[in-house]
């Protein structure tokens, strides 16, 4: 289903870049982060959560929740909501495993 | 050792004031910020080269952000970016990285300016996408000019809801409705004593009339007692409450929506003042635990001063004023500036900290939350989202042998996650409270454990010595 | 003052051994009652490691008694209600340079006189084998199967839990004040919540366990030796085996990467130099771990005797009072249990524990010279 997240219109944005999104070309603008690019592209669900599983996206947009963490190629795990997009960029939001439940 | 560096962490209004008027004392400033840009969530910056096309009231705070950036650019006080203030070790040494490397930091007097997080809420869905903090949608729309729904509904307490409200209809946002947890009758008490202070109430009624005029309806004395929504959220299920915010059996009204947005006010970010060894004071309307300090802005350890809402929320006004006397204090402290000249600043910094209390006053009854809020908690809401914890067994874990929140991290593993309890702190010590019927603010809490915040092994393994900061020196480190 | 309560045995200390002896006490039947100023794993049971280690401990007879402890874990987890998460396939030394390795190899030749031992030294390539993720740059590494870890707050906390439903009463945030004797004889131990009579005391005490051993006139040569920790952030299963100072969690894929050795009395902050070694340690020697984020730090004291070997028995003057202190509470914890509770309820215990006894530091001592040991001088040159 796609996201109800869109751009504001009066704002000029930096140039346009093209970035993949788990072998997806997704178009953002530089300055960009990634999460702001994931929402307007209908990515809503940025991870599963770790022990259930359950869909998570952004939350607190300040990079204090770690709920947007998602995979950049050559760089880990970053979060979404501080980490700016770049042309070229890799990202998976599939990447998340759910593991076992522990005490 | 002789430095004499007063070292400012946070450039949000009351860091960059404090470094501001201590480089205008003459002191060697360091101002030290975790993010990309200055400005903190209040002057949320746009990213460079970005230009917004039509200007509005609102884009004021914004410009008076950027001025104020301006100011301290033109200041001399030297400012490090993109750098995380990680740890305190030991006296007058903080531990930064740029994420690359570690490094120390020597300082003679430390501003502590690390602002405040927003208070999360937890009620039955609140883990489903799409649910965001108020503060979060509006960071998104205001730092990056992206509306996080086309149906959004706002739920929270207060102005700074109204705000959040306005800056997303002004972007062009569709708001289903605002729920107020507040009733009709405090809401109008507090609004005559603020008639006092007609600056603030023109900026409320400004805001006021932007969402009257787009139609939005406003749900006094409402919470939101469940999200729905099959791995977003669909659709909100509100209730009226009484006067402790506990749900009116039989006054449910549903919204169907793509976002909610939860505002219910902030919590200080305490985290570095406790690796200090810092004091703290627990008081719910400044947002709970918080920094003690004196009325000169020193806290209980030597050499370290608060500014701003670390030291209780009181709103962005109130913590200019702050973090200017923090930076004079510190100044004076170093011999900066004495005698009369100090006399007449503190005393004007007073004056005007005076008058921006008032108003913080009354928002503080505006705002104050009531019990119920965390009583929407049923046994299987998640409190800690990292680890995925339900409330239940938070409940069965708190009556264990060890009260507090190590016993119940220990035996649920909540707040053991990435957010270092950052989200779940405050929700777990409520649930403790409430089932051990004790005060919030007798939980114990928890050992702080550096890092503050997550740091990369690379990082870490990478000490550099003497890659402290050039004084003089701009350094924007790009992420 | 008023007595609260009455035990066949008081057992000071809510670790690891405080509750494995309370455990093994109440299955043989007999009214236990732990006390502890803090709370279950509050001290170094939850601040560990979470090693069960046997190959590298030394000397050889020391090792026999962490790994027969090792093999008491199955029978003794399988009687738990929580998964701790137990992991018994093996482990590893990793040798960085050709001495390292060298000493690895001596260390492995020393272990040999038990006929128990059945650890080796590998090749890199073996390592590499076996291990996944390690740097190029290594020499080798010592192995043995017999090594492993768990999660130790997990274990604490169930065995705790498994004390409570054999009858054991946990008192928590209770202060041990004195003991009380007469005649000689332990008749009860006194704390800030009232007297509890008994005519026997354990001191499972860790690093508290001098001051109680003082009360009864025999401060122990225990200190605190600080080890300071890092945990990161989840990661994919990468390693197969824990080596000593990296082991990977089984449920979180979290990194647990160790340890300091540090004499700094009861201080329980971690430093920038401590993490910054531990971090530099791991990156060398599992380079994939580079990107992943600590996420928290923090430090326990190991209750380390002077000779760095366990004290496990009766203090001879003070019939009552028993001793069950050292470091690696962890991998001898299932140990702790069996022997305390053969000693107290049938007078003897089969485990080889002579070498042990608290006594032996004293000046007629009945412990011969020669098991005062290498690493133990060791130790004692790095103090």
């Amino acid at each position: 289903m796609s996201g109800g997240s869109v751009r504001i219109e009066r704002i000029r944005r930096g140039a346009p870049l093209q970035f993949e999104v788990d072998g997806v070309q997704v178009t953002a603008f530089e300055g960009e982060h990634i999460a702001a690019a994931l929402l307007v592209s209908g990515r809503m669900v940025l991870r599963r959560s770790q022990k259930l599983g359950e869909p998570r996206g952004l939350f607190c947009g300040i990079g204090l929740c770690f709920e947007c963490l998602v995979q950049v190629e050559g760089m880990g795990t970053v979060l979404a909501c501080q980490t700016p997009v770049r042309e070229g960029m890799r990202v998976s939001i599939t990447g998340a495993r759910p593991t076992g439940a522990s005490p | 050792m002789k430095d004499r560096r007063i070292v400012v962490v946070g450039g949000g209004p009351a860091g960059i004031a404090a470094g501001l008027e201590a480089a205008l004392a003459g002191a060697q400033v360091t101002l030290i910020e975790e993010r990309q840009d200055l400005g903190g969530q209040y002057y949320k910056q746009m990213p460079s080269g970005w230009t917004v096309g039509a200007r509005s009231r609102l884009d004021r705070q914004y410009e008076e952000g950027r001025e104020l950036i301006a100011q301290l650019r033109r200041s001399g006080v030297e400012v490090l970016t993109s750098t995380l203030v990680w740890s305190i070790f030991q006296d007058h040494t903080l531990a930064l990285t740029d994420g690359t490397a570690v490094w120390q930091c020597p300082y003679a007097k430390l501003i502590l300016a690390t602002g405040a997080g927003e208070l999360p809420v937890a009620l039955p869905g609140w883990t489903l996408p799409g649910v965001l903090t108020g503060g979060g949608a509006q960071s998104l729309a205001t730092g990056q000019g992206v509306l996080v729904g086309r149906r959004i509904l706002l739920a929270g307490v207060g102005p700074f809801q109204l705000r959040v409200a306005a800056q997303l209809i002004g972007a062009g946002a569709g708001i289903v409705a605002i729920l107020d947890a507040a009733n009709t009758w405090s809401t109008a008490r507090s609004a005559a004593r603020a008639l006092a202070h007609w600056k603030q109430v023109r900026q409320a009624l400004d805001y006021f009339a932007i969402v009257r005029r787009a139609g939005v309806r406003i749900f006094r004395g409402h919470l939101p007692t469940r999200i729905f929504g099959d791995g977003r959220v669909e659709r909100v299920v509100a209730s009226r409450v009484d006067d402790e915010w506990r749900p009116l059996p039989g006054t449910e009204v549903g919204f169907d929506v793509d976002a909610v947005c939860l505002t219910f006010g902030f919590v200080p970010s305490v985290e570095l003042a406790r690796l200090a060894g810092c004091r703290l004071d627990y008081r719910p309307d400044a947002g709970g635990w918080f920094v003690w300090h004196e009325a000169n802005q020193a806290t209980s350890v030597p050499d370290v001063l608060v500014a701003g809402e670390a030291g209780g929320v009181e709103g962005a006004a109130v913590a200019l004023e702050e973090g200017r006397l923090a930076g004079l204090e510190a100044a004076r402290q170093l011999g900066f500036v004495e005698g009369r000249r100090y006399r007449r600043r503190r005393g004007e910094i007073e004056q005007a900290l005076t008058r921006a209390r008032r108003p913080a006053r009354i928002l503080r009854d505006l705002t104050t939350i009531r019990p119920g809020l965390f009583e929407l908690i049923t046994d299987d809401t998640i409190v800690c989202r990292c680890e995925d914890v339900r409330a239940g067994d938070v409940f069965a874990a708190a009556k264990r042998w060890e009260p507090g929140l190590r016993g119940v991290k220990l035996w649920t593993r909540a707040g053991m996650g990435m957010c270092q309890s950052r989200i779940c702190g405050h929700l777990m010590s409520g649930l403790i409270a409430r089932s051990k019927r004790i005060p919030i603010d007798s939980v114990p809490l928890d050992t702080p454990r550096p890092p503050v915040k997550p740091v990369p092994l690379a990082a870490m393994a990478a000490p550099r010595d003497g890659g402290g900061p050039v004084l003089g020196a701009w350094h924007e480190r790009k992420a | 003052m008023s007595t609260i309560l009455e035990a066949e045995v008081v057992v000071i200390g809510a670790g690891a051994v405080g509750n494995s002896i309370a455990y093994h006490l109440a299955k043989r039947g007999k009214a236990v009652v732990i006390v502890d100023r803090r709370a279950p794993a509050a001290e170094a049971s939850g601040a560990n490691f979470g090693l069960v280690w046997v190959h590298s401990k030394e000397p050889w007879y020391y090792m026999e008694l962490s790994l027969i402890s090792a093999r008491l874990y199955p029978p003794l987890v399988a009687e738990l209600d929580i998964d701790v998460e137990l992991r018994q396939d093996g482990g590893l030394v990793l040798c960085m340079t050709d001495e390292e390795y060298e000493k690895g190899e001596a260390m492995i030749a020393r272990q040999r006189q038990s006929p128990l031992f059945r650890g080796r030294m590998l090749s890199a390539r073996e390592v590499h084998e076996l291990q996944p993720g390690i740097t190029p740059e290594i020499v080798g590494a010592s192995w043995s199967p017999d090594d492993g870890d768990l999660n130790p707050i997990a274990y604490t906390l169930a065995l705790a839990r498994a004390c409570e439903r054999w009858g054991v009463r946990i008192l928590p945030g209770t202060t041990v004040t004195d003991i009380e004797r007469t005649d000689g004889r332990v008749t009860a131990v006194m704390t800030d919540r009232g007297r509890i009579a008994t005519p026997i005391v354990v001191n499972a005490a860790g690093v508290q366990a001098p001051k109680i051993g003082e009360m009864v006139g025999h401060p122990l040569p225990v200190e605190p030796s600080r080890g300071q920790e890092l945990i990161t952030e989840s990661a994919p299963p990468l390693l197969r085996y824990p080596m000593s100072g990296i082991r990977q969690m089984k449920t979180t894929g979290q990194f647990i990467l160790g340890f300091t050795d540090e004499w700094v009395g009861f201080d329980k902050r971690t430093t920038m130099a401590g993490m910054t070694k531990i971090a530099a340690n791991a990156v060398r020697k599992v380079p994939a771990v580079r990107h992943l984020r600590v996420i928290r730090s923090w430090a326990g004291l190991r209750p380390m005797p002077k000779d760095g070997l366990p004290l496990i028995g009766q203090l001879r003057e003070v019939p009552g009072f028993y001793v069950a202190v050292g470091h690696s509470g962890i991998t001898l914890s299932p140990m702790y249990g069996r022997a305390l509770s053969e000693l107290i309820c049938d007078g003897t215990t089969a485990l080889p524990i002579e070498p042990y006894h608290p006594c032996r530091f004293d000046p007629e001592g009945r412990i011969p010279e020669r098991r005062t040991t290498e690493a133990a001088a060791a130790r004692e040159e790095k103090r």
